[in-house]
């Protein structure tokens, strides 16, 4: 077993786009590598299109289920402005993943607002995360091409973050996760998906 | 062949599982025989999990049941228990605000069987709009005791224990859970689940205790019982404990529930060895074990959301044994909220005038501030609810005073609608409509869930026909509990153990109840629902409309899994007029102003074909859009 005393990781997106099935993968996949895990999940009004937020923790030496600020070593959203709400819990290390698909609130609209496009994020990320890898890729396209549904872009971000070596677990170990949470007549299609993000360049 | 549920996996096996489902588990292998709940979050996973393994319960021989509320739930687990039958009940804070009427007699009169009472708190109100409330002070007024579990695998552990306890003492335990011990996932150790004693017969051999004289006798009877299991408690070295031990110091640390993990965290941080007394029995307390830590320091920092309980209890213990301790708390930390790490290692670095360890980074909350724009929860799109709020606006006067209520429906507080006037607990928005109707010449409307009719509102609307006032009531008929996650209600047709019933109809209840006007619209078809709204306007009596209409959420998520394709909605650029009625007033998240051109759009990704946009639209500018191949 590998000796890793933590690792701490941000699922974030706006509710109802699938950030609790990541974590769930993410959670049992650090289990069958034999880590101790350590979910937060946010239910309830969360989940109607608000902002939501899951911290993951695995490793041989955590004990708060909940992400300390400045901690997290990856960042995964599923929305370019929920990324950059998530980098609260960012130092100058931290890495992410993120789909370039917006989701524009309805108040945005209504104030007559600006909403930051994906390069103003990709700048911000930069500037919060110096050292940080920022991995902005068009998941709910993919999705959308190869699933017929955006639903599915979750397992994109996922794949791109084990591809690029930014989840320390391996792809044999996230199968098998998902082979426990996935129902079985979506199991093929997202294995398929997953392997789109994990050799997307 | 359908895979084996993870909350009954087999013994010997590491599962992961959310708090919620450890509590489950931990019911599971106490041989419990029923289990009742209303859901409420952060609780709702309790029922949700005994309805996913309802064919396991079956071949069990227990059950469980959705009741129609906390105090028809709690009734219910105490039949089975004064049955002999092992019980458990569960619901949120609140939901014990409503059973109280019930649940304060039950130690006086006692059980056979055991039964826990599971009431999960707040803290920050993530999930939560009525009050901040701590649920500690339930078992002190209704003299049971209460476990508080940390993670999962305590979960499963106190539950378990709690049945033990409940027999032993012939009182029903609570187990007091908060959001981040509810929604945490953890790894947990399975035990065997054994065949449960399903079945009871009731013997009514109970002696008239909760009537006096025998109930002031049962009431120093219970203070006894509380002695009896501190006594237990100072042993158990499972339920309290010291971590840290060995490490010589003269500051220590109380902490509590999921705060304790908070706390080890933010002393490794530190890289400090401190003394931690972790309380797992949040009443009675085991004051003997608090003694005993607190004897030799000269300072103790308690570590506990919400309310000072534990603070002021310490505070009472050191005036015996070490009158001169500093006790530190609240002060250092937060009344309001839940806690976290860094609040922890703030309060620390103050005590111990240590600068709180940081990873170098370059975050500027300006930025992140400017960018992070607030994105409040929203109406699904294609809610029915949306679409009921916008047709009753377009008929309600200007000064109109709109009940609100408690379910998904709560959104409708904020923009384009701002129609809940108030939040104050399930059934207040007909209930509290009355009372201004009574008083006021504005025309009231009040809107009430299916599930939150069921629950909470049925009095208060004989009390509307009995004392004669008029509201103009809105039953939102989803037919689902749909903000806990979708539980069936008698609206539903389903029961917690996958039977098929008859569906309550609401209208039918309504007019059984002496309501004269009472109309059935669809929720979708704008025009049907504006008529009677307009309708039932000018009347000077009460009148009640039913607006049905499937959750959406539900209805995609069941089409998604059928593989049926639901018609996308698009904006004809020709005809529309940009004129915002769409965008602005009806503020389906699914439609949109494309810049810097200001044309609109529908993200047919989001769009989920309900085709009321179309309906609003005075230009009839919203077409089915044509697959491209």
């Amino acid at each position: 077993m590998k000796k890793l005393d933590k690792f701490d990781m941000v699922i974030c997106g706006v509710g109802g786009q699938g950030v609790l099935t990541v974590a769930g993968i993410v959670a049992r996949a650090a289990l069958v590598e034999g880590y101790n895990i350590k979910a937060a999940e946010l239910h309830g009004l969360a989940m109607r299109f608000g902002a939501l937020e899951t911290h993951l923790r695995f490793g041989n030496n955590i004990h708060s289920p909940l992400i300390k600020s400045g901690e997290a070593d990856l960042i995964i959203s599923l929305e370019p402005v929920e990324a950059v709400r998530a980098s609260r819990y960012s130092n100058n290390d931290t890495n992410y993943v993120f789909d370039q698909k917006e989701f524009i609130p309805n108040v945005v609209h209504r104030e007559k607002k600006k909403y930051p496009g994906v390069k103003e994020v990709v700048k911000t990320l930069k500037e919060f995360s110096p050292k940080g890898k920022v991995f902005d890729i068009p998941a709910s396209d993919l999705a959308r091409k190869e699933f017929g549904n955006v639903v599915a872009a979750n397992i994109v971000l996922l794949g791109k973050a084990v591809g690029e070596g930014l989840l320390p677990l391996k792809k044999q170990s996230i199968f098998k996760a998902m082979e426990q949470v996935l129902p079985s007549k979506f199991l093929e299609p997202n294995k398929k998906i997953f392997e789109v993000g994990f050799k997307l360049k | 062949m359908a895979r084996t549920h993870r909350v009954v996996e087999l013994k010997g096996k590491k599962v992961i599982l959310l708090g919620n489902e450890a509590v489950v588990r931990g019911a599971l292998e106490a041989g419990v025989g029923f289990a009742s709940a209303y859901p409420g979050t952060p609780s709702s996973e309790i029922p949700d999990t005994f309805h996913a393994i309802h064919e396991n319960l079956k071949q069990l021989g227990s059950y469980f049941e959705y009741s129609t509320n906390e105090k028809c739930a709690m009734e219910a687990a105490a039949g089975a228990a004064f049955s002999g039958v092992r019980s458990i009940v569960s619901m949120k804070h609140f939901g014990v605000n409503v059973a109280s009427d019930s649940t304060y007699p039950l130690a006086f009169y006692g059980v056979k069987g055991g039964m826990v009472i599971v009431t999960a708190d707040d803290p920050g109100c993530w999930s939560s709009g009525q009050s901040e409330q701590d649920s500690r002070w339930f078992a002190r007024i209704g003299h049971m005791p209460m476990l508080e579990p940390s993670d999962p695998q305590e979960c499963k552990d106190f539950t378990k224990l709690a049945f033990d306890i409940s027999e032993n003492l012939g009182v029903p335990v609570f187990i007091r859970l908060t959001t981040r011990v509810s929604h945490v996932s953890g790894i947990v150790n399975l035990d065997k689940i054994p065949k449960p004693k399903a079945k009871g017969r009731f013997t009514p051999d109970t002696k008239w205790q909760t009537l006096p004289p025998l109930l002031l006798k049962r009431h120093i009877e219970l203070h006894g019982l509380m002695k009896k299991l501190q006594a237990l408690a100072e042993k158990d070295k499972k339920l309290n404990y010291v971590s840290n031990k060995d490490a010589k110091s003269d500051f220590g640390i109380i902490a509590n529930g999921v705060t304790y993990h908070y706390v080890m965290e933010a002393l490794k941080n530190f890289n400090l060895k401190i003394p931690v007394l972790k309380l797992g029995l949040a009443w009675p307390l085991p004051e003997q074990t608090i003694n005993s830590f607190i004897k030799g320091l000269k300072k103790v920092f308690i570590v506990e959301e919400l309310e000072p309980i534990l603070e002021s209890d310490v505070k009472r213990l050191a005036k015996d044994v070490n009158p001169k301790l500093n006790v530190l708390g609240k002060d250092l930390l937060c009344y309001s909220g839940e806690y976290r790490t860094d609040l922890i290692e703030k309060g620390l670095g103050v005590i111990l005038k240590k600068k709180v360890p940081r990873k170098p980074s370059c975050l500027c909350e300006d930025t992140l501030g400017k960018i992070a724009i607030k994105r409040p929860a929203t109406f699904c799109p294609g809610c029915p609810h949306r679409s009921t709020f916008y047709a009753v606006k377009q008929e309600s006067p200007k000064d109109a005073v709109f009940g609100g209520d408690v379910g998904c429906y709560v959104i409708g507080i904020f923009k384009p609608f701002e129609m809940q006037d108030w939040l104050i607990s399930m059934g207040a928005g007909p209930g509290i409509s009355h009372g201004i109707a009574k008083v006021s010449d504005q025309k009231v409307i009040a809107f009430v869930g299916d599930s939150t009719f069921f629950h909470g509102a049925m009095p208060q609307l004989v009390n509307i026909v009995f004392n004669k006032s008029n509201p103009m009531v809105v039953a939102l008929d989803n037919r689902i509990t749909a903000m806990t996650g979708h539980q069936p209600n008698p609206s539903t047709g389903i029961t917690g153990m996958g039977e098929q019933v008859d569906p309550l109809k609401i209208e039918n209840i309504a007019t059984a109840f002496g309501m004269k006007d009472v109309a059935v619209v669809n929720s979708f078809n704008l025009a049907q629902v504006r008529t009677k709204v307009k309708e039932y306007m000018v009347k000077d009596t009460s009148t009640f409309i039913v607006s049905r209409g499937d959750c959406r959420l539900r209805y995609m998520r069941l089409m998604r899994h059928k593989g049926v394709k639901v018609p996308v909605f698009e904006i004809d650029k020709n005809k529309c007029t940009k004129c915002g009625e769409c965008l602005y007033n009806f503020g389906c998240p699914a439609i949109h102003r494309e810049e810097p051109n200001g044309d609109f759009y529908i993200d047919p990704d989001f769009c989920w074909g309900c085709s009321v946009c179309g309906q609003l639209c005075p230009e009839k500018a919203m077409r089915v859009k044509q697959d491209k191949k």
